[in-house]
C-alpha cells in the first residue's frame, strides 16, 4: 500500500518535471503574468489612485499659497493704502467704544464755531464703566443695523441751544459733520423773542430742543489668516472723502485719577448730565 | 540495413510546435511585464515628485503664515476699519435721505416758512416736518406746492395735515413723509 502511493507520488513529480521541462515558457509565461496582476492590482492602481490625490493636493496647496502670497503683498502695500492712511479718521468716526466724552468735546467745539449758547444737555448713556457694557432701550442706547443687529449702537443725547437762526442753522449743519458720526433725529424750533414776529429778523434768537444720536462699533471682528484683505468699494471711498470734511477733536485717553484743574465744556449748564 | 522506427517523433513535432507558441506567448507576457514594470517606476516617481511638490508647497505656505502673522495688527486694522465703513456707508445713506429731503423742502418752502420742527425715525424711515408761517397766504401757497407732482414723484404721497393757527398769530403746518429708497431724490 505505502509502495502504491510512493509510486504515485514519483509519478507525480516525473509528470510535473514533464510538464516544466516541455512547456517551461508556458509555465514562466503563467509566472510572469501572476507578477503583472499582482503588480498592477497591489501597486500601480493604488499609485495611480494616490497620484489622483496627490496632484489634487498640490493644486489646493497651491492654490492657498497663492492666496497667502497675494495677502502677504497686500499687507505689506497697505501701510500706504487708502484705508490705513484714513484710519484715525474713521475710527473717530465710528468709535469702537461709547464716544461719550469725544461727542461732547465735538459739540463744544461746533456750538462755539456756530456761536450757540447751550442750555441743557442730557443723556442716559447706560453703563459705562466697560466698552462691552450691556445697553438696553431704557438706557437710550440701542444696537440696529440691517445687515448685523450687532454691528452697531447707538447713542441718544438731548440738548438745548438758543441763538439767533443763522447760528443754529450753522449748528444744525455742523452737528452732522462732527466725528464721532452723529445724526439729528428730532428737532423743535421755538422763537424765545416774543417781541419780535419777523422769523427771519436777525435779531429773533431762537431755542432749538434737539435729539441727536450718535453711533459706536460693537461688533467683534475675526480675522482668519486664509480670509481675503478686504477691498474697499467705491462707496466706501467716497464714504473716505466724506470723513475729510469732518471736524475732529482729539480727547486724551485718560489712565489714571486726576484731581481739579479740568475745563468745563459747557459752562451754562449746571450739571445737567 | 537496419531501418529506424522512431515512435515519439510525431509527439516531438507536436511539443517543438507547442513549444514556439509557449515562447511566443512568452514574448508577450514578458514584454507586458516589462511594461507594467516600467509603469510602476514611473508612477513611483511621479509620486515622489508630487509628494515633494506638496511638502514645498507647504513649507513655502508656512513661511508666509509667518509672514501674514507678522503684519496681523494690519490685518485686523484694515478689517475692522472696513466694516466699521460698511456701517458708515450705512448710516450715510440713511442720514441723506433726511438730509436730501430737509434739502428740498427748504428750498421749495422759501425763506418766509420756516421748519420748526422735525422729526426722524431712522427704523420706519419716516419723517415728520411741522412748518410756521406768519401769512396763511404763504402756507397756502406752500400747501399748493406740496400737491404738485413733482413732490409726489419725488417723495411718494406726502401727508399734510394740522393747519392750525398759534397764539403769535401765525400758522403752522405738519407733513410727514416717507423716505423709501426709490421715491429720494438722487445722489
Amino acid at each position: 500500500m505505502a509502495e502504491a502511493a510512493k509510486i504515485k507520488s514519483l509519478n507525480q513529480q516525473n509528470n510535473l518535471k514533464y510538464i516544466y521541462n516541455t512547456r517551461r515558457y508556458l509555465v514562466w509565461s503563467g509566472f510572469f503574468a501572476l507578477l503583472s496582476l499582482i503588480l498592477i492590482f497591489l501597486s500601480i492602481i493604488p499609485q495611480i489612485s494616490s497620484i489622483s490625490g496627490l496632484y489634487s493636493d498640490l493644486i489646493k496647496e497651491n492654490k492657498r499659497l497663492a492666496q497667502l502670497k497675494i495677502k502677504v503683498a497686500q499687507l505689506i502695500d497697505s501701510n500706504d493704502s487708502l484705508i490705513i492712511t484714513n484710519l484715525d479718521n474713521i475710527n473717530q468716526a465710528l468709535p469702537s467704544k461709547k464716544p461719550l466724552l469725544e461727542l461732547l468735546t465735538s459739540l463744544n467745539t461746533v456750538g462755539n464755531q456756530s456761536r450757540v449758547r447751550f442750555n441743557d444737555i442730557s443723556l442716559s448713556p447706560g453703563k459705562i464703566s466697560t466698552e462691552s457694557a450691556e445697553t438696553n432701550q431704557n438706557g437710550r442706547t440701542r444696537s440696529k443695523s440691517t445687515a448685523n443687529p450687532t454691528s452697531y449702537e447707538s447713542l441718544f443725547l438731548d440738548v438745548t441751544v438758543t441763538g439767533p437762526l443763522n447760528s443754529i442753522n450753522q449748528f444744525l449743519t455742523e452737528i452732522e459733520k462732527i466725528a464721532p458720526f452723529t445724526t439729528i433725529t428730532a428737532m423743535t424750533l421755538n422763537e424765545k423773542s416774543v417781541d419780535n414776529t419777523n422769523i427771519n429778523s436777525q435779531d429773533a434768537v431762537f431755542e432749538a430742543k434737539l435729539t441727536i444720536s450718535t453711533y459706536f462699533f460693537s461688533k467683534s471682528v475675526i480675522v482668519n489668516i486664509d480670509a481675503k484683505i478686504p477691498e474697499l468699494s467705491v462707496s466706501q471711498r467716497e464714504i473716505i472723502d466724506d470723513l475729510q470734511e469732518f471736524t475732529y477733536t482729539s480727547v486724551e485717553e485718560q489712565f489714571e485719577i486726576r484731581g481739579g484743574g479740568l475745563e468745563n465744556l459747557f459752562p451754562n449748564i449746571e450739571s445737567s448730565i | 540495413m537496419a531501418k529506424d522506427i522512431n515512435f515519439v517523433q510525431n509527439r516531438r513535432k507536436k511539443l517543438t510546435k507547442d513549444q514556439k507558441k509557449d515562447f511566443q506567448i512568452f514574448k508577450i507576457v514578458v514584454g507586458t511585464f516589462g511594461v507594467l514594470l516600467a509603469v510602476f517606476f514611473i508612477t513611483l516617481g511621479i509620486d515622489f515628485y508630487l509628494k515633494f511638490q506638496v511638502k514645498k508647497a507647504q513649507d513655502q505656505q508656512r513661511e508666509m503664515e509667518r509672514q501674514v502673522l507678522a503684519q496681523e495688527p494690519i490685518e485686523q486694522s484694515i478689517v475692522i476699519a472696513t466694516e466699521k465703513l460698511k456701517i458708515l456707508s450705512e448710516l450715510f445713506d440713511q442720514r441723506y435721505d433726511k438730509q436730501a429731503a430737509i434739502d428740498y423742502f427748504s428750498n421749495i418752502f422759501g425763506p418766509q416758512v420756516l421748519i420748526k420742527d422735525i422729526n426722524y425715525e431712522a427704523d420706519e424711515r419716516i419723517l415728520s416736518l411741522r412748518l410756521q408761517s406768519q401769512s396763511i397766504f404763504v402756507l397756502e401757497e406752500v400747501f399748493l406746492k406740496l400737491s404738485d407732482p413733482t413732490v409726489d414723484e419725488q417723495f411718494g404721497n406726502v401727508n399734510k395735515s394740522e393747519l392750525i393757527r398759534n397764539d403769535r398769530g401765525g400758522y403752522n403746518m405738519a407733513i410727514t413723509l416717507s423716505l423709501s429708497e426709490e421715491d429720494l431724490p438722487k445722489k
